[in-house]
C-alpha cells in the first residue's frame, strides 16, 4: 500500500497538473518547462525555441505553449458541421465569405455567427475510432480556430473566443480524452472531456462546467471547477469564486414525443431563477442548435418560429439562469415530432 | 491432418490381480508378496490422438527375486489435456527373476482400456485397466497423473481485406448553382462543391434532395450520380398558423379554417407570402418568409373584446362606428359575438339598464345589416359598471368574441 502510494505520488510529481496533448500545452499550477518537456516527449530547448522564450524563462500559469511539430500531432482542418441561419468565415489573411455547412476551417480561420444563427464546428478528429470534439457557436459569436490536432488517439483543440458564447459537448462516449481549450481575453478554460460552456462578457468570461470538472485560469492563477459549478474571470484578475449552478425543474409541455402543432413550451418555475434559457436542437446531443431563447417566465410561446421540417424530430431543454448570470444545468431534454404532411 | 508438436508425460502406480483372485503386489507367484515399483512415460508427437509410452515395473522380494518388466505400449486416446476414453496395446519383456521366468516364455502381451479426466488446463487423472497375459491372464489397474503441453494453435490466416473503393461522386453534372440537402446531422442546404466533401461521410443508400434555379429536364426525375440518388426538391415550405378554433386563414387566394386545436397547416411555395388570419373580429396580416424545406409557425393572438362607443344618453349608433361594425362583420370567421350593453353612472339605474339594452340592440342590428348571421350573435344582459374609470369608456356596447368551443372571454 505504501509502495503504491509512493508510485502515485511520484507520477503526480512527474506529471504535475500539465494538461498536455498534441499541438499545445496549457501551463498549469506548478508546471515548469522541464516538467512539460518530460510530459510531452520533447526538450526544454525545443519548447524555448518553439515559443520564442529566452533561456531560463519559465511561463506563468495559463500560458499556452505550442509544441514542436514532431510531437505536436496531425493538424487537420476543422469543419463546419451544421449551420442554422447565417455566418461568416474569414481565413487567415483572406477575404470574409458567407459561412456554409461543410466548409473547411484551417488554422487561423475566424468563424462568426449572425443574430439568431447557430453553427456547429467539428474540431479534432481521431480518425481511427471516429471520435471527435465539437463546439457549438451561439448567435453573435466569433471564434478563431487556433489548432485542432490529433496524435496517438490524443486530441487537442484550441479556440480563441472573441465574443459571444460557445457550448462544448461532452465526449462521454469515448475513453479517449479530447482536450478542448477556450481562450478569452480574461483567461483560459480547459477541459479534458468537454461538457462546458464559455461566455464572453464585458471585461470578463464566464465558464459553466456541466458534465465534467475543468480548469479555469486567469492572471496566473488556476482554479478547479467541478461539474455543476461555474466561475467568472474578470480581465486581469484571478478566477472568481466557484458557484453552484441551478438545476432546472421538470419540463411540462409539450409532452414527450408530442407533435409540435402549437409551439407552446412550459416548465416548472424555479424560485431562484432570474430567467430561463430554452434550447431547441435537431440532434439529441444538442450539438445542432436551431433556436435559443431567454425568457423571464417558465413559458415560451413564440409569435414566429422557423424550423427546417426535414429534421422531423426536435429536442428541447431548459436551463435556469441565476441572478449572477450563470446558466444552470438542464434537468433533461424532451423530444417532439414535427407535424406530418409538411413538404412535398 | 497437419502434425503439431505436443508432448505428454505420465506417472502411475497400480495393483495387479491374478487369475486365482488373490490380490498381489509384485510378481505373479501365488501368495507371494513383493514391492511393486512402476512408472510410465509417453509422448504425443502428433495430433494427440495417440501416444507411445512405456511401463517399467520392478519387483523386489518374494520368491520371484528381483525382476524388471519392460513393457512398451501404444495408447490411443485423447491428449493429456482432453477428457475421454483410451485404449492400450502393448507387449513386454521380463528380465531377472526366477529362472523359469527369465527364459521363454518371457514374452507377454497387454491389452487395456481406460478413461482420462483432466483436472487442470494441462493434465489430470488417467485410470487404465489392463489384461496382462504371460502364461495366463492377469488383471491390472493403474491410476496415474498425466500432464501435457497443448500444441501452439496454428496462426490465424491473415484476413483478406478487399479494397473498398470510395464512392466516386461526380457532382459536376449538376448545375453550378445546385444546392443539395444534406440530412441529419447537418440538416442544411449546401452548395454543389461543398456537398462533395460531405458525401463520403453519408451512408451509401442516402437519397439527397437537390434544387437549382437552372434545372433542366434532366433532373425532373431522380438521378443516380456516383451511387447516390439525387431527388429534385421542390421549393416548398410549410406554414402553421396558430390561432383559435373559428379562425380562418387566407393564403394566395385560398381560405381554409383552422382545425380543432386552433392550428391551420398548409404547404406553400417558398418566398415571402402574405398570410391573413381572421376570426373573432380581428384580422392579422403578416408577411411570412417561407424558406424551402422549412416550416414557419405564425401565431395570431386571440381577439380582444371590442367597445362600440355611444354618446351620453344615446342609444343610436354613431356613423363613425359603422366601419368598426363592418370590420367585425367581415372578420367574424367561425366565431360568435356576445353583445353586452353598458352605461355610465349618471342617471337612474332603471333608465341606464334600458339604455344599455338599446345600445346592445343597435349594435346587434348593425351587425345583422353588415351580414353577420343571427346565429352568430348572442345577446347578454347589461353589465352594471364598477366604480372608477372614465365615464365615456362606459357608454359603450361591448362585443365579446366567443370561439366555437364556447370559451367565454
Amino acid at each position: 500500500m505504501i509502495r503504491q502510494t509512493l508510485v502515485i505520488a511520484l507520477l503526480w510529481m512527474i506529471l504535475g497538473t500539465v494538461v498536455h496533448a498534441a499541438g499545445h500545452v496549457v501551463v498549469g499550477q506548478g508546471d515548469t518547462l522541464a516538467r512539460i518537456a518530460a510530459a510531452t516527449g520533447t526538450t526544454v530547448d525545443a519548447l524555448l525555441a518553439q515559443n520564442g522564450l529566452e533561456p531560463g524563462a519559465e511561463p506563468v500559469v495559463g500560458t499556452i505553449l505550442s509544441l514542436p511539430d514532431d510531437v505536436g500531432g496531425e493538424e487537420r482542418p476543422a469543419l463546419v458541421l451544421s449551420l442554422s441561419g447565417e455566418g461568416t468565415l474569414t481565413p487567415l489573411g483572406g477575404q470574409t465569405v458567407p459561412l456554409q455547412a461543410g466548409a473547411a476551417l484551417p488554422k487561423g480561420t475566424v468563424v462568426c455567427t449572425a443574430a439568431d444563427s447557430f453553427a456547429s464546428v467539428r474540431l479534432a478528429l481521431s480518425s481511427s475510432r471516429g471520435v471527435h470534439d465539437d463546439v457549438s457557436l451561439l448567435p453573435r459569436t466569433c471564434i478563431t480556430l487556433q489548432s485542432a490536432t490529433s496524435r496517438n488517439g490524443r486530441r487537442a483543440s484550441l479556440i480563441r473566443l472573441q465574443q459571444g458564447s460557445v457550448n462544448v459537448p461532452a465526449n462521454s462516449g469515448s475513453d479517449e480524452p479530447g482536450v478542448v481549450t477556450i481562450q478569452t481575453r480574461a483567461g483560459v478554460t480547459t477541459a479534458p472531456r468537454g461538457g462546458f460552456r464559455v461566455h464572453v462578457e464585458p471585461d470578463a468570461a464566464r465558464t459553466e462546467a456541466l458534465e465534467t470538472a475543468l480548469s479555469v485560469i486567469g492572471a496566473g492563477v488556476e482554479q478547479q471547477v467541478g461539474a455543476g459549478q461555474g466561475s467568472r474571470t474578470r480581465v486581469g484578475e484571478a478566477p472568481g469564486p466557484v458557484v453552484a449552478l441551478l438545476v432546472a425543474g421538470p419540463l411540462l409541455q409539450p409532452k414527450k414525443g408530442a407533435v409540435l402543432r402549437r409551439p407552446d413550451f412550459g416548465w416548472r418555475a424555479d424560485a431562484d431563477a432570474l430567467e430561463y434559457q430554452l434550447e431547441l436542437s435537431s440532434s439529441r446531443d444538442f450539438r445542432a442548435l436551431v433556436r435559443l431563447e431567454v425568457v423571464g417566465h417558465p413559458v415560451w410561446e413564440p409569435d414566429r418560429l422557423l424550423l427546417p421540417y426535414r429534421v422531423h424530430t426536435l429536442w428541447w431543454r431548459v436551463s435556469p439562469v441565476d441572478r449572477l448570470g450563470f446558466v444552470g444545468m438542464p434537468a433533461g431534454s424532451r423530444v417532439v415530432e414535427l407535424p406530418p404532411g409538411m413538404g412535398p | 491432418m497437419t502434425a503439431r508438436a505436443g508432448s505428454e508425460g505420465t506417472v502411475h502406480a497400480g495393483v495387479r490381480v491374478g487369475t486365482d483372485g488373490a490380490e498381489q503386489l509384485g510378481d505373479d507367484a501365488p501368495g507371494d508378496r513383493a514391492l511393486l515399483v512402476g512408472g510410465g512415460f509417453g509422448g504425443a508427437p502428433a495430433s494427440g490422438h495417440w501416444s507411445l509410452g512405456g511401463y517399467v515395473q520392478g519387483a523386489l522380494g518374494g520368491t520371484a527375486g528381483a525382476m524388471v518388466d519392460l513393457r512398451p505400449e501404444l495408447r490411443v486416446g485423447p491428449a493429456a489435456w482432453q477428457p475421454g476414453p483410451l485404449l492400450v496395446l502393448g507387449g513386454g519383456l521380463t528380465l531377472g527373476g526366477r529362472a523359469e521366468l527369465a527364459a521363454p516364455p518371457w514374452m507377454h502381451g497387454i491389452v487395456g482400456a481406460g478413461w482420462q479426466l483432466p483436472l487442470t488446463e494441462s493434465g489430470g487423472l488417467r485410470v487404465v485397466a489392463r489384461v496382462h497375459y504371460r502364461e495366463r491372464a492377469r488383471g491390472e489397474l493403474t491410476l496415474g497423473w498425466v500432464w501435457g503441453t497443448p500444441p501452439e494453435p496454428p496462426p490465424l490466416p491473415e484476413p483478406v481485406v478487399e479494397p473498398v473503393a470510395a464512392p466516386e461522386v461526380d457532382l459536376s453534372k449538376l448545375p453550378e448553382d445546385a444546392e443539395i440537402w444534406i440530412p441529419h446531422p447537418w440538416c442544411y442546404w449546401v452548395s454543389r462543391d461543398e456537398a462533395a466533401a460531405l458525401l463520403p461521410e453519408l451512408p451509401a443508400d442516402v437519397r439527397l434532395e437537390i434544387q437549382a434555379r437552372t434545372f433542366g429536364a434532366a433532373f425532373a426525375t431522380p438521378q443516380t450520380v456516383g451511387g447516390i440518388t439525387l431527388v429534385p426538391a421542390s421549393s416548398q415550405g410549410s406554414v402553421l398558423v396558430v390561432g383559435a378554433p373559428g379562425d380562418q386563414v387566407a393564403v394566395e387566394g385560398a381560405v381554409l379554417p383552422v382545425e380543432g386545436d386552433g392550428v391551420a397547416q398548409l404547404n406553400v411555395r417558398s418566398g415571402v407570402l402574405p398570410v391573413e388570419v381572421f376570426g373573432g373580429g380581428r384580422r392579422v396580416v403578416a408577411e411570412v418568409a417561407v424558406e424551402s424545406g422549412h416550416a414557419v409557425w405564425m401565431r395570431a393572438r386571440s381577439p380582444e373584446r371590442v367597445s362600440v362607443p355611444f354618446a351620453m344618453g344615446s342609444g343610436v349608433l354613431a356613423p363613425d362606428a359603422l366601419p368598426q361594425i363592418q370590420a367585425l362583420a367581415d372578420n367574424i370567421g367561425g366565431w360568435t359575438y356576445a353583445i353586452e350593453g353598458g352605461f355610465s353612472p349618471e342617471g337612474t339605474l332603471a333608465a341606464n339598464l334600458a339604455l344599455a339594452e338599446t345600445r346592445a340592440a343597435a349594435v346587434q342590428q348593425a351587425l345583422l345589416d353588415a351580414g353577420v348571421p343571427a346565429a352568430q350573435i348572442l345577446m347578454r344582459p347589461p353589465a352594471v359598471p364598477e366604480g372608477g374609470g372614465a365615464a365615456a369608456s362606459k357608454r359603450v356596447a361591448v362585443v365579446i368574441p366567443i370561439p366555437p368551443n364556447g370559451e367565454n372571454q
